[in-house]
């Protein structure tokens, strides 16, 4: 697709890849197949669609969406895997600045000088990308693309009103629009949020020549660079024991789904068929099994005292058992006269959200592991159990 | 009288002359006043060489960097040619050749330069001079900065020159918004740019040199008119709001001179709401109604208005602003601001609510946001002091909220937010920060190197804030690390660098380095060293 003639100054690259606003999203969940996004998938795209030479590889928006231990990680992870990809402009946004000093000094460095925004020690890369925060900043003339912190509207208001003429990259979520947006001399972008899409545009003589959006779905399969980087970081999060060193509230007292059996065995075995029961295995495969990301929708009370731990120290609270829905309730078992403490439906969300469950509606999901003496739920709505 | 009357007369008869605007430097404003006298009074000779020394579209810039280490000559010319490339965008037909002599002359010095203020060494300094042998600026910039002689970097070089070309382009040093013209003597966190509301002033700048070159070339007497802003009071004080409630103030501006007064008010706060005449004309006095809302601040407030004008002699004056607000509710604490310590057996921490009699309200309930920790609210009376707002113990009456943190804290330092529920419609939560660290806490508490061909170094820092200790060694498990110590940035800190020389064999780096400290509880610290040797 042509998108008009008129000239964007500086690039002397051919095509111009953007990737971002990773928000920590290292890989996509895997919870619901298939989803995009993820660094090993992005490696193998940017690999694809980059010419020999002649390509300017840059990231929008931020590498973290928080500063724990392993908000850290994941960006130091990125940036690693980013330098890997030959990004030659990585852009640590505002929310990076949450990250210390100390951990971005080392971003800089596994950078190797690509990093620069609000979070990195320039505003402007060594290949002409700048980042811009206030509506009233008009970046020097060698810059051709800007990294604008903000959305679309902002972003229109701001190419207005320095008369930017060059590519203007904006944040937003969802899937990137099919077409750029023109406004005045410049041409609006967005690779969308979490690393989901990456942006190719092909550029001649200056002048943008084409342009396509790539949702980084199962089709590109996993780049091997990147895949090495996961795996470190990986064993990392392992080593620094990020899923031992949770915090957990206090709390009723857990029983184990095995406790449950002797009075509801016809719902146990209902439970013990479906991939409820099987969670932690799942994540086992996925060798995410002690990422604390993941690990709290596959376990049993993953954040409570008492709750699951390990599947040698907790066998019981693998996977997402009976008190995942219905609460603690040792009291329960012990006492059968004292009532589980939670309503179960209200549990749902907690974990098939939209991010990691986007297709899930309780209607469609509730059969597949129907179970409990009540036959009348047939056709459950969250509304209507609402207390 | 009958001077003053002749002489606003006059002016008016010579009201297309324009004047410089509010946000122009003093200096500006002074040479085109200058200029004008030498105008009124027919020496046009003089005129036209005074002229020369005002702004031009193209000049030459002198770039002295023999002090410079060579390692950095580069590098530097590059920021500079940042800084020229960031102007040009801004000022149309804007040229910069590099030469000697320059209309401005950088140069770099090895040695402490005196600051204007007295207060510390100078990053820079600058020097305008309308002698024709002289520069009409000169720009030294130190090579180091604080007492501390931190070396300055490329963002040092590039915000200097960038200030330097908008000094000479006549604007006003501004310490409210950040951009080139925010010059700073401490070490630059950021690359700065040249705003686009500079670009108004110095088109404004331009037009006021063009028609006094014309003036010149025409060999047309002006009459020498200037602003004389007086402006009161020259502290706002607001008086005392209960929260929530606006406070409010006027500024009289008088403009005694014979030329239109230009201002420009630039508030340190986005509390502050006004409206600004477009000009005072000669004679006139205007009030400039000013309100601050105050919802989100207790106790005595002391900001800033930064007035500007196009009189030379008030160029940019900082305008005090104090009003006090009548606090909604008080959150007491023992340590206000100190990171909480975190022990073996986790924490307790507890906050006193006390709702102003003002204005009752209730808590309903309170959580904290961060990490998991029990709360607990219950009614309470008692004695308490509130040092912030400088009160004795006396008896208060609110609630006590109790924060009972275990042991199984996340490592390092955890920001956490106190949510404090209220039955109050415009204030239904009200937010509490504070921080919470587990003994002696590393940032961060392991290095890692990535994929890495040769030698690398990597910092880190050990804090406990408020609870000072010492490194007694550090041992490297592998003779390829070495490792040195020194103050960090923030007292009692340590920070550590870990130089690693390359030389591990291709493979996985699975290293480490064990910290030793005079804390007999946290005798040692171990810190993981990774990455991958390629």
């Amino acid at each position: 697709m042509a998108w008009g003639m008129a000239s964007v100054p500086a690039p002397q690259a051919q095509v111009l890849l953007v990737a971002g606003d990773f928000q920590g999203y290292l890989t996509p969940c895997g919870c619901v197949k298939p989803m995009t996004g993820g660094i090993a998938r992005l490696g193998t795209a940017v690999r694809s669609m980059s010419p020999k030479t002649g390509a300017l590889r840059v990231t929008s928006g931020n590498l973290s969406a928080g500063s724990t231990r392993q908000d850290e990680l994941k960006a130091e992870a990125l940036v690693e895997a980013l330098s890997k990809m030959d990004f030659q402009a990585i852009h640590a946004g505002q929310s990076d600045s949450r990250l210390s000093s100390e951990i971005r000094q080392g971003l800089e460095r596994l950078s190797k000088g690509r990093l620069f925004g609000p979070a990195a020690q320039r505003a402007e890369s060594n290949q002409g990308v700048v980042s811009v925060r206030a509506q009233s900043e008009k970046p020097s003339s060698k810059a051709s693309v800007a990294i604008f912190d903000g959305g679309l509207s902002e972003c229109k208001s701001w190419v207005q009103r320095v008369g930017w003429s060059g590519i203007a990259v904006y944040r937003s979520s969802g899937k990137p629009p099919e077409q750029p947006e023109k406004v005045a001399k410049a041409w609006l972008i967005t690779p969308g949020d979490k690393g989901k899409y990456l942006l190719r545009i092909g550029l001649q003589g200056g002048k943008p020549t084409s342009y396509g959006v790539a949702p980084l779905g199962p089709q590109y399969a996993d780049d091997a660079g990147s895949r090495a980087v996961l795996r470190r970081y990986l064993t990392r999060v392992t080593q620094e024991q990020l899923l031992e060193r949770l915090p957990r509230d206090a709390s009723e007292a857990y029983a184990g789904s095995k406790a449950c059996m002797s009075c509801h065995s016809e719902d146990y075995n209902i439970w013990s068929k479906t991939r409820h029961a099987a969670a932690l295995e799942t994540l086992e495969k996925e060798k995410h099994d002690r990422d604390p990301d993941c690990v709290g929708c596959h376990v049993v009370g993953l954040e409570h005292e008492g709750g699951f731990t390990s599947r040698a120290a907790t066998a019981d609270l693998k996977g997402v058992g009976c008190e995942s829905c219905h609460g603690p309730s040792k009291a329960h078992v012990e006492k059968p006269q004292i009532k589980t403490p939670r309503r179960p439906f209200e549990a749902c969300l907690s974990c098939h959200d939209t991010n990691h469950s986007p297709g899930f509606r309780v209607e469609t999901y509730w059969p597949k592991i129907k179970h409990g003496v009540d036959k009348s739920v047939e056709n459950p709505s969250m509304e209507k159990r609402q207390p | 009288m009958l001077t003053t009357t002749i002489a606003v007369l006059l002016a008016a008869q010579n009201s297309a002359s324009p004047m410089p605007p509010a946000g122009a430097s003093g200096s500006f404003c002074k040479s085109v006043y200058s200029v004008q006298q030498k105008l009124e009074h027919g020496d046009f000779a003089a005129a036209g060489a005074l002229l020369l020394r005002l702004p031009k579209k193209t000049i030459r810039l002198d770039w002295d960097d023999r002090n410079v280490p060579p390692a950095k000559r580069t590098e530097w010319a590059e920021m500079r040619d940042l800084a020229i490339s960031n102007w040009k965008e801004l000022v149309r037909d804007f040229k910069v050749t590099l030469a000697k002599p320059g209309d401005i002359k950088i140069s770099f010095s090895k040695d402490r330069l005196p600051s204007p203020d007295g207060l510390g060494p100078a990053g820079a300094v600058f020097l305008e001079s309308l002698e024709a042998k002289d520069p009409a600026l000169e720009g030294v910039i130190c090579l180091w900065r604080t007492e501390q002689k931190i070396p300055i970097q490329r963002r040092d070089v590039h915000n200097e020159v960038g200030f330097a070309i908008g000094r000479y382009l006549g604007l006003e040093r501004t310490q409210a918004t950040p951009g080139y013209m925010s010059r700073s003597d401490m070490p630059y966190l950021q690359d700065f740019h040249a705003m686009v509301n500079y670009g108004p002033a110095v088109r404004e700048n331009f037009e006021v040199v063009r028609y006094l070159n014309e003036a010149v070339a025409k060999k047309q007497k002006i009459v020498a008119a200037k602003p004389d802003v007086f402006f009161e009071p020259a502290k706002l004080v607001g008086g005392s709001v209960l929260q929530g409630t606006p406070a409010q103030m006027s500024l009289q501006v008088t403009n005694r001179g014979n030329a239109p007064l230009k201002i420009r008010l630039v508030p340190d706060c986005s509390c502050f709401s006004f409206q600004l005449p477009r000009e005072i004309a000669p004679g006139r006095t205007e009030t400039i109604r000013i309100q601050a809302d105050s919802s989100g601040f207790q106790g005595a407030q002391h900001k800033n208005l930064f007035f500007y004008s196009n009189d030379f002699d008030v160029s940019e004056r900082r305008i005090p602003v104090e009003f006090a607000v009548e606090p909604l509710y008080r959150i007491l604490q023992d340590g206000l601001g100190e990171v909480v310590i975190a022990d073996d057996t986790g924490f307790k921490k507890e906050f006193f609510f006390i709702p102003s009699a003002l204005a009752p309200m209730k808590v309903l309930s309170a959580r904290l946001v961060g990490f998991k920790a029990l709360v607990d609210v219950t009614p309470w009376e008692g004695v308490r002091a509130d040092p912030m707002m400088n009160e004795p113990e006396k008896a208060r009456k609110g609630y006590r909220i109790q924060v009972l943190g275990s042991p199984n804290l996340p490592p390092g330092r955890v920001m956490a937010n106190l949510m404090i529920q209220t039955d109050h419609p415009q204030w239904p939560e009200i937010p509490w920060g504070f921080e919470v660290q587990k003994g002696i806490a590393a940032f961060p508490p392991a290095i890692y190197f990535g994929e890495i061909r040769s030698a690398g170094e990597a910092t880190m820092t050990l804090s406990r804030p408020g609870k000072p200790f010492s490194v007694t060694a550090i041992r490297l498990s592998s003779p390829h690390f070495k490792a040195s110590q020194r103050p960090g940035l923030r007292k009692g800190d340590i920070q550590i660098t870990v130089a690693y020389d390359g030389k591990l064999p291709a493979g996985d780096i699975s290293q480490s380095m064990t910290i030793t400290t005079d804390d007999p509880k946290q005798k040692e610290i171990v810190i993981p060293l990774s990455g991958v040797q390629l």
